[in-house]
């Protein structure tokens, strides 16, 4: 069976590279790998020195050891698209919901849109059995809430009651609150709007069973043995609290949290001694210039020690009573912008599968 | 000199550059300018609060120092509001938005959460509205790239949805709040290599949309910052430093931050679009007198505008 491996944290914090680095590593080690992001900055594709990244996985390398790393980039609408067509009865039905103003508007741009689409996408491709391992670049979710409850808000425009009171609004039986509300809404949103949308839900509808059914297989899937979470963060980006509150979020919805990684550790910028105040003979330049890169140094120096013991102190209240594993990774001089530089940061990353697997 | 007042400043970058704490320099600076400033969050994570070690901030706002207030618009709220203010809604009417059927609705219409905020912004501005403006300016820390984009064009995306009713009524403010002169974007960056790529697709988007930054922020950039010389080239790359233990990395540190500065000068400033450089804190963030320095690295932000 296909593992999962899932990529958690807030935007900034180095996830999309982590979580591909993570990739290579497992894919050099003998495994057939998938990665797949959602992030809108294209950087995987940066990282691994691609510019475009088609809606599929292609295969990025093949290692000696047998192992694959293929990697994918998230195109929402057109995995929308796909969706709609898969479970349309027919093409012509298929266009005019792809065809719907409101579809086309709303498709993308839904909240929990793309957290729903890549978690669509992860499970088509563990539907397929051709990867030990697919591993998923999570969207910047600020509250991983987000990401988790997206099959089910999506999934709530397919509640039966929801849909009934849209697609059907004169039947009899309808609560007067509802029809109180719409009455509302009419007012608000004008009914143009509302006409639009009606035709829209009427028309996702039709779908509905399909949909329903997938979420719920999802939602199987992510709280399986076979899926694990590493939460990515920056000890510049985080508390004691936050790794914690997203540990618990995760955990309520039935998730297996496998550690932590704490990413752009800062190195300890010891120096023994300050450096001499008359030019050394190698730098071979005039006094007044050594003076002044003499100065620049040492205040980069203590800019550095600073973000270092600032960071030591957080990471110190943070995991101090985190029972998880977790690995630190030290920030990079230069972003990782080929295969060998992912490999080499992939050393600072867990070699093999989650430990509850 | 432009005449023309600053209405609205939107903070944007890359997730962990310091829009937080650029947009808290931003708005400091203009209430400092003697205007009524009203600090904005609208992704209810509460970033301002914390980075200034203050409890969570709510629909009201509240007073941060002389002229500046900070509030945290939630949309739930700001629909109420909106119901009972334009369309007569009486407050015990609008638990029916709480109602399943019209919930799933709202979240269901692209960035009306947005607007709504949005619209309350413009509500507190004076706009298209016949109560006085509460404030000269809203400075927005808005989210990061993406997301930050999607805001500016909420109320585009409305009126291609809808073209009349309350909604779309709603959005007319709001695009000549957000499109019109009185506007300003500022793009946040650190002298790194993805926030400088992110930066530059970042400030190519908002030229397509007419809001290109009116100025870009460097921010935890060294200071003093070695200038992109041969003699300094060549000091860098000497071993000069290699019989120091430790300053060896040191220096090559330095070095690289120095030149994607100069690169992001480079790149990003233009005859129009002044770049500023912010310096890094030695110390937390976690108080106002703790982003002092940034209040003073932004001192020339806008220029002599009024």
């Amino acid at each position: 069976m296909t593992e999962v491996v899932l990529c958690c944290g807030q935007g900034g914090v180095g996830k999309t590279t982590l979580s591909a680095a993570y990739a290579a590593g497992r894919a050099l080690r003998g495994e057939r790998v998938a990665v797949i992001t959602i992030d809108p900055a294209k950087r995987l594709a940066d990282a691994l020195g691609l510019t475009a990244l088609p809606n599929h996985p292609t295969t990025i390398q093949r290692f000696e050891s047998g192992g694959t790393l293929d990697a994918m980039m998230l195109d929402c609408q057109a995995t929308w698209d796909e969706l709609i067509r898969r479970y349309a009865h027919d093409e012509a039905f298929a266009t005019q919901m792809i065809d719907n103003r409101y579809y086309q508007a709303v498709s993308t741009r839904l909240p929990g849109s793309h957290e729903y689409m890549a978690i669509e996408k992860l499970y088509e491709l563990t539907e397929t059995g051709r990867w030990d391992v697919v591993v998923v670049d999570t969207p910047p979710a600020r509250h991983l809430d987000a990401l988790l409850t997206a099959p089910a808000r999506i999934g709530n425009l397919f509640e039966g009651r929801v849909m009934r009171a849209w697609t059907r609004p004169s039947s009899g039986w309808l609560q007067a609150t509802t029809q109180r509300a719409f009455k509302l809404l009419e007012r608000l949103a004008g009914q143009q709007v509302i006409g639009e949308v009606r035709e829209f839900l009427t028309l996702l509808n039709e779908l509905g069973e399909g949909f329903r059914q997938r979420s719920a297989a999802v939602m199987q899937l992510l709280n399986s043995s076979q899926c694990a979470v590493y939460l990515v963060t920056s000890p510049d980006r985080v508390n004691a609290e936050s790794v914690e509150r997203a540990r618990q979020a995760l955990e309520a919805r039935g998730l297996r949290v496998a550690g932590a990684w704490m990413n752009r550790i800062e190195p300890d910028p010891k120096v023994t001694a300050p450096l001499p105040s008359s030019s050394p003979s190698e730098a071979s330049c005039p006094d007044g210039d050594w003076g002044v890169w003499r100065q620049a140094l040492h205040e980069h120096q203590k800019t550095l020690q600073s973000r270092h013991e600032r960071q030591q102190a957080t990471l110190e209240a943070t995991m101090r009573d985190y029972e998880l594993p977790w690995w630190t990774i030290p920030r990079a001089v230069e972003a990782p912008d080929a295969l060998p530089a992912l490999l080499e940061l992939a050393t600072w990353l867990p070699p093999d599968r989650p430990s509850h697997m | 000199m432009s005449l023309t007042p600053i209405r609205c400043v939107t903070v944007l970058g890359k997730g962990g550059v310091g829009r937080t704490t650029i947009a808290i320099g931003v708005a400091r600076r203009l209430a400092s300018q003697g205007k009524r400033v009203l600090l904005l969050e609208l992704s209810g994570a509460q970033d301002v609060s914390r980075a200034l070690g203050l409890p969570e901030a709510g629909y009201k706002p509240r007073t941060l120092e002389p002229g500046l207030e900070h509030a945290c618009y939630q949309a739930s709220t700001c629909l109420a509001d909106f119901g009972k203010t334009k369309l007569g809604i009486p407050t015990l009417l609008t638990q029916f938005f709480d109602a399943r059927p019209v919930r799933a609705f709202l979240e269901a219409i692209p960035g009306l959460n947005t607007l709504l905020q949005l619209g309350k912004m413009a509500h507190d501005l004076g706009l298209g509205t016949d109560t006085p403006a509460r404030y000269d300016t809203c400075v927005i820390d808005a989210p990061a790239t993406g997301h930050g984009l999607t805001m500016l064009e909420a109320a585009r995306t409305m009126r291609q949805l809808t073209r009349v009713g309350p909604f779309t009524e709603l959005a007319r403010p709001i695009e000549t709040l957000l499109e019109g002169p009185t506007a300003h974007t500022i793009a946040v960056t650190t002298p790194e290599v993805l926030p400088l790529e992110e930066t530059e697709r970042l400030i190519n988007a908002l030229e397509d949309i007419g809001q290109g930054p009116t100025c870009v922020v460097l921010n935890r950039a060294p200071r003093p910052l070695p200038p992109e010389e041969p003699t300094w080239s060549a000091l860098a790359s000497s071993r000069a430093l290699s019989a120091y233990p430790g300053w060896q990395r040191v220096g090559e540190h330095l070095w690289g931050s120095a030149m994607r500065c100069h690169e992001a000068h480079r790149l990003f400033a233009t005859a129009t679009r002044p770049m500023l450089t912010v310096s890094e804190a030695r110390h937390g963030l976690q108080n106002l007198d703790a982003h002092q320095h940034v209040l003073r690295d932004l001192t020339d932000i806008f220029g002599e505008r009024p």
